[in-house]
């Protein structure tokens, strides 16, 4: 049905509407009875699915809607805590006594998730997550390390982007769609950029279109990580993504049968992401199931994109996202069945643009009556990011607001599980308030000045004394536990003209284990960035020591001191690629597997001179250019002997250019045939190059099902069938197979150091079996036209074992940030200030502060905003 | 999924006025403590087949040498088997109270650490997710919520295990949590959440002061045997704590690890297993001294176990069934199932011989004396006599 520009169809369908209020009511009921019987769903007829604007969709509907009058500094305030942040006295006087309408229009007008500060530069450069197997402990320990970090960074980004934002709305509507399409960062294997992935979709779509957010939701690696579609095949189908698809991402319990969830999985079989290149999507056609399925009654022959289609369709869709909508920003009390009505047929309606659904939602009257006040309770995030926006004060490290955050429940990436954080008593269950009060106090005590005093006093002290003489910066990474205290560290530079010693410095935002427990996992350690500074005469620097000075432990906790990073003048080093000593006595391995992490009393040593000069000669070496090189040749796997018949060594080159072509990646596999009479040859599969392996394939070669083509080239056998295949490649590929067949001694060498087999005698029958391979190779008619051999481009004279992974990316670009942050309207304000101002808008409110700073408190009135910050009342909205 | 408190703060605030109150008269006071290894304890070189040709050839490096090794006895399928001997301070216990359950889990193997807790937790597996807590149930239908101070209370770790019951569920990284928290506020309120964050705060603070003065009571130094340092032995003290001052929470959440050994297993394992039997040990030791053993049932759970052959690494890589302990006064002790073949291995792995919820079926029935329990299903008559 097209768009109404008739102004007497409005008025016939307005009366229509009012006959039934909630108009699609009716068919609801009637889909519903057919439902119990059938078990298939009546899907909504396509007139459902006009396409208005919110104007025009209120235009015909009997909606109440909201007057358009005057606010007051108590509504106004109510109304932006409730679908944004606490707003601080700026936010809030420039809306007093304007009408209700110019803020509704500026509210949309605003919505914007673009980010108020830049990415987190790691997003930018994605590090190599397949071919691990032969990396040392330390390397791979590191690689998860620095991953985990990331997230760390992620998270104090968001809190930072929350802070910052102009549109808190539009950051409440990020956080809801993140904990409605739940990917939990425990539950991704390390993907760190599979997390960020997800998350700027979300931030793409949050006041999108729904229909948009979905089909990305469907494709979006974490979500098929997270959920493990990545292991849904047709023959084997995994329901688990289809299951909360259907209950928690789209329709809700009770609205599909078992039989839909199974159905619907098979039309999900082979929504994989890929293994090789970047983290992406992937259609595995050969994990597909292209035969029909039946759901909700429709018979098909769905995949995910349809199924979305499908779940559009469904007259529920529309109300789960209200009701979910309702939950979030009005109210823990169910909504009322005409408000429900009303907002899904607009939703539909406006052809499931969020932003039109949020211009009807705003407009109105339910979601301005009075009698939803104080009916919520804010999540963590709200009330710590509210709390700090109201203070207008950045004196709180970012490091420890993220710490609070995690305290009190809400530990940004990671949801207990896939139905997300709760509601409303889940937050102020014992455990948590007693951190939600923690956190009040520590901003009470920040404001009075305190928090300066008792935690960050020595540290005030020790950095001044320097302040005279010390010009240049050194910024160091570190997160802790603390135990009767808080870790203390020195550090201490060596130098051409001596050794510098800082005074002892305290990491205040380790976690306190004697109250909350260790940490659990290293992603959830807190990151905090501290910068000393240094005195003028330290030069050409040689090594750099972090000295964890005093340790300490009990039977209540355990105090300890991790190293993430240390910058020096525009070069930033991973602790990882230090020297600890002397490590734990009762960890001897300790101190080697993790360096970074002082576990016990003892040093980190950063060889920093040495390690600048050979990462200099790695890149020169990087400057070379060769015409066959890649970053790195892998050895994916070593086929068990024992197995009979086809056995390989599967190998992919990670980037390979040769002569003027260029692959995200190429793979190949050294085979033997043992029932084939021993036959050695190479095989190519048309799946493992990107992009394909050849320029034109052999017509001889095996085609799949799938028209996926695999090829061979023989060794030992003369054949015309095992010659042949060779023999039609185009010249350019010819080139290329020799070319791959003089890498032979390289794969030796891989096969004799790697650990990625399974049975203790593998490597010694391939070792011999390359004997034959190399014999083979080194005949005249496999010799490339090529000058050089394979150059590869990872670094090689580093010590290997201390590189995390890309460490060119590592150390040039990635800066360690500052701690101080932006609060939103305009600079952060001294305690002083703010009194100040908030004197000026309480006159122009004339209102006493309780009555906006809390439209519900019903104490004697408060004169003191410390006494806010202190309130109770700050945890409902 | 909501755990709510307010029922185990109003309580404590009884017991305050009533100290005798600790457990309602005539409910035994039972303590039920669930040991999670985790990161997936390496079950082969737990309870290790040292007979079978494959256990050597497959761990070249890894293996444990047979005077390494406490024998315990034998299994149809593999010949002798025994407990490695690091942990040997349990050999009290081998012919008294501790039961050991072989070739413990599930279809459908879940590899993932993440996923495969969640389903130990919950009683699904490979094919069926599920999303409450195994024992809340029984446990809820045991003990109403004004009989107990807390269902259950996890010392390390998350709820996880008591996800979505709706009784009384606490998690207390450390007791200490609640220490030196005071009333603050005095305010009333007309508002509905504001009156019940008031009553939960006011109530917090009131019962914070008497747990630590019902701990007091109890305080480490009262122990009969002190107990071992350590992170996992810590966790077993705050337990004997609560056991000694009679506080009313029949489940005990405690985790050790981790036991996630890619590489060097050589070393890591048996430092692992030596700690968890020595914390092990000397509580046992405290309770039979305190004379309440028979009231404690320990049982130790894991995602998965490890695969057979070693990797490359000296270490072991994830793998599927494995061997579970249960211990206490009133547990036959034994060797319970049948040890999996280690000639007949799936992708490398052994193939479970006893479904995990069959333990559960018979904690539930015979621990919490739920004979209707959802477990029934799996109900196998081989752990008939494991508690008595």
């Amino acid at each position: 049905m097209s768009a109404c520009n008739n102004a007497t169809t409005f008025k016939n369908k307005k009366t229509n509407f009012e006959n039934t209020p909630g108009n699609s009511g009716n068919n609801f009921k009637n889909n519903y009875k057919d439902n119990s019987k059938t078990n298939s769903v009546s899907l909504l007829p396509k007139s459902a699915f006009s396409t208005l604007t919110a104007a025009e969709w209120m235009a015909t509907s009997s909606m109440p809607q909201v007057l358009n009058k005057p606010m007051s500094a108590s509504e106004v305030s109510y109304i932006l805590r409730k679908i944004g942040f606490e707003p601080s006295p700026s936010d809030v006087s420039k809306w007093i006594g304007k009408n209700r309408s110019i803020l509704i229009t500026n509210l949309i007008a605003e919505l914007d998730t673009n980010p108020v500060n830049d990415y987190p530069k790691w997003t930018k450069l994605e590090p190599r997550y397949w071919g691990h197997n032969d990396w040392p402990s330390n390397k791979r320990n590191a690689f998860k390390s620095a991953r985990k970090q990331e997230i760390a960074e992620l998270r104090q980004w968001w809190i930072k982007q929350m802070l910052a934002t102009n549109s808190p709305l539009a950051e409440r509507l990020v956080l809801f769609w993140e904990n409605t399409f739940v990917a939990a960062f425990s539950g991704l294997d390390e993907k760190s950029h599979a997390q960020w992935m997800h998350h700027k979709s979300i931030r793409k779509y949050a006041f999108g279109n729904y229909r948009e957010l979905l089909h990305s939701m469907i494709k979006d690696p974490a979500i098929l990580i997270y959920l493990d579609n990545n292991r849904n095949k047709r023959v084997s189908p995994n329901e688990n993504l289809a299951r909360e698809l259907f209950e928690l991402f789209t329709l809700g319990e009770g609205n599909y049968s078992e039989k839909d969830i199974k159905e619907a999985a098979r039309a999900l079989a082979g929504w994989h992401v890929s293994e090789f290149g970047k983290i992406s999507f992937l259609e595995k056609a050969w994990a597909r199931d292209f035969d029909k399925k039946k759901i909700f009654g429709v018979q098909k022959r769905f995949d995910g994109e349809q199924l979305i289609e499908l779940i559009l369709k469904h007259p529920k869709a529309s109300e789960f996202v209200v009701n979910k909508l309702w939950t979030e920003f009005i109210s823990l009390e169910p909504i009322p069945k005409h408000t429900l009505l009303y907002w899904s047929d607009a939703f539909r309606k406006t052809n499931y643009e969020i932003s039109e659904l949020l211009t009807v939602i705003l407009n109105s009257s339910y979601f301005w009556d009075d009698k939803y006040r104080g009916t919520s309770v804010k999540a963590p995030s709200e009330l710590l990011v509210g709390m700090v926006r109201v203070s207008q004060n950045n004196e709180i490290p970012v490091s420890v607001l993220d710490a609070s955050l995690a305290d009190m429940g809400q530990r940004l990436f990671d949801p207990p599980d896939v139905s997300g954080w709760g509601y409303g008593d889940y937050w102020i269950d014992a455990a948590k308030l007693i951190e939600r009060e923690q956190f009040q106090k520590l901003l009470f005590r920040t404001l009075n000045k305190e928090f300066m005093a008792e935690n960050s006093m020595k540290n005030i002290v020790n950095n001044r004394m320097l302040n005279k003489r010390a010009q240049k910066k050194i910024k160091l990474k570190l997160a802790g536990e603390a135990y009767q205290g808080a870790p203390p560290y020195r550090l201490s530079i060596k130098h051409s003209g001596g050794e510098w010693f800082s005074k002892i410095n305290y990491l205040n935002s380790a976690r306190d284990t004697e109250r909350l427990g260790r940490y659990k996992d290293e992603s959830q350690w807190v990151w905090e960035t501290i910068s000393l500074e240094v005195p003028n005469e330290v030069n050409e620097v040689e090594e750099i020591t972090i000295r964890f000075t005093a340790d300490a432990a009990g039977n209540g906790g355990d105090r300890n001191l991790f190293i993430g990073a240390v910058e020096w003048q525009g070069i930033t080093l991973p602790g990882s690629m230090g020297i600890q000593n002397p490590g734990c006595r009762s960890d001897s391995g300790g101190a080697e597997r993790h360096p970074d992490r002082l576990y016990c009393m003892g040093e980190l040593t950063l060889h920093w001179k040495k390690i600048i000069k050979q990462f200099v000669q790695e890149q020169e070496k990087i400057k070379q250019k060769s015409e066959f090189e890649t970053k790195e040749l892998v050895l994916l796997w070593l086929s068990p002997p024992s197995k009979g018949g086809w056995q390989s060594i599967d190998l992919m080159f990670d980037g390979l250019s040769f002569k003027d072509r260029y692959w995200d990646y190429f793979g190949f596999k050294v085979v033997l045939d043992t029932k084939n009479s021993n036959h050695f040859h190479l095989s190519f599969d048309e799946d493992r190059c990107k992009p394909s392996c050849f320029v034109s394939w052999p017509f001889e070669a095996w085609k799949d099902k799938l028209g996926l083509r695999h090829s061979i080239v023989s060794f030992n056998k003369s054949e015309d069938w095992a010659l042949r295949q060779y023999q039609r490649l185009k010249n350019v590929d010819k080139e290329l197979v020799k070319s791959i067949i003089s890498t032979m001694p390289k794969i030796r060498r891989l096969v004799a150091n790697t650990l990625a087999h399974r049975e203790p005698n593998s490597k010694k029958i391939w070792i011999e079996r390359m004997n034959e391979f190399e014999k083979f190779a080194k005949m005249k008619r496999w010799k490339p036209n090529i000058t050089y051999g394979l150059f590869e481009r990872h670094f090689t004279n580093l010590d290997q074992t201390k590189i995390i992974t890309d460490l060119q990316s590592m150390m040039s670009n990635k800066m360690l940030e500052d701690k101080k942050y932006i609060i939103a309207s305009g600079k952060a304000l001294l305690v002083d200030e703010w009194h100040e101002k908030l004197e000026t808008y309480l006159t122009l409110a004339s209102e006493p502060l309780e009555s906006w700073m809390l439209s519900h408190y019903e104490g004697p009135r408060l004169t003191d905003l410390r006494e806010v910050i202190m309130s109770p009342y700050v945890n409902i909205k | 999924m909501d755990i709510s408190k307010r029922n185990f703060l109003s309580w404590m605030a009884m017991i305050a006025m009533n100290p005798s109150l600790s457990w309602a008269s005539g409910i035994p006071n039972k303590y039920l403590i669930l040991v999670e290894l985790k990161g997936a304890n390496d079950g082969i070189n737990t309870l290790v087949p040292y007979e079978t040709d494959n256990y050597q050839k497959l761990r070249p490096n890894l293996h444990l040498k047979k005077n390494k090794i406490i024998d315990v006895g034998n299994s149809p399928l593999v010949g002798r088997v025994g407990l490695a001997d690091t942990m040997s301070l349990l050999d009290k216990s081998i012919n008294q109270d501790l039961a050991i359950i072989q070739g413990v889990g599930y279809p459908g193997q879940n590899r993932s650490h993440f996923k495969s807790i969640a389903i130990w937790e919950t009683g699904g597996d490979g094919q069926n997710s599920k999303t409450a807590g195994w024992l809340t149930n029984s446990l809820e239908k045991r003990y109403s919520n004004d009989q107990v101070v807390a269902h259950g209370a996890s010392l390390e770790g998350s709820l996880g295990l008591f996800a979505r019951g709706s009784g009384v569920y606490i998690s207390m990284a450390r007791l200490n949590q609640l220490y030196g928290h005071n009333a603050s506020n005095s305010q009333t309120s007309m508002n509905a959440l504001m009156k019940k964050i008031i009553k939960n705060k006011a109530d917090l603070s009131f019962a914070s002061q008497q747990i630590s003065k019902k701990l007091s009571y109890f305080p480490a130094s009262k122990l009969p045997t002190r107990m071992p340092y350590g992170n996992f032995s810590a966790q077993l003290t705050d337990v004997l704590r609560v056991i000694g001052s009679e506080t009313a929470i029949p489940v005990m959440h405690v985790q050790h690890g981790s036991f996630d050994t890619h590489e060097g297993q050589k070393w890591q394992h048996p430092q692992l297993l030596s700690e968890l039997t020595k914390g092990l040990a000397s509580f046992r030791k405290n309770l039979i001294n305190m004379g309440r053993w028979d009231d404690v049932l320990v049982m130790t759970y894991s995602e998965f176990g490890r695969r057979v052959a070693e990797n490359g690494a000296q270490g072991t890589d994830h793998g599927a069934a494995s061997v579970q302990f249960v211990m206490g006064g009133k547990v036959n002790a034994g060797l319970y199932g049948d040890y999996p073949s280690l000639d007949k291995l799936e992708d490398g792995d052994l193939v479970y011989t006893m479904d995990y919820r069959s333990v559960y079926e018979h904690i539930c029935s015979s621990w919490l004396n739920q004979k209707n329990n959802e477990w029934q299903t799996f109900s196998d008559k081989r752990l008939r006599s494991l508690i008595s």
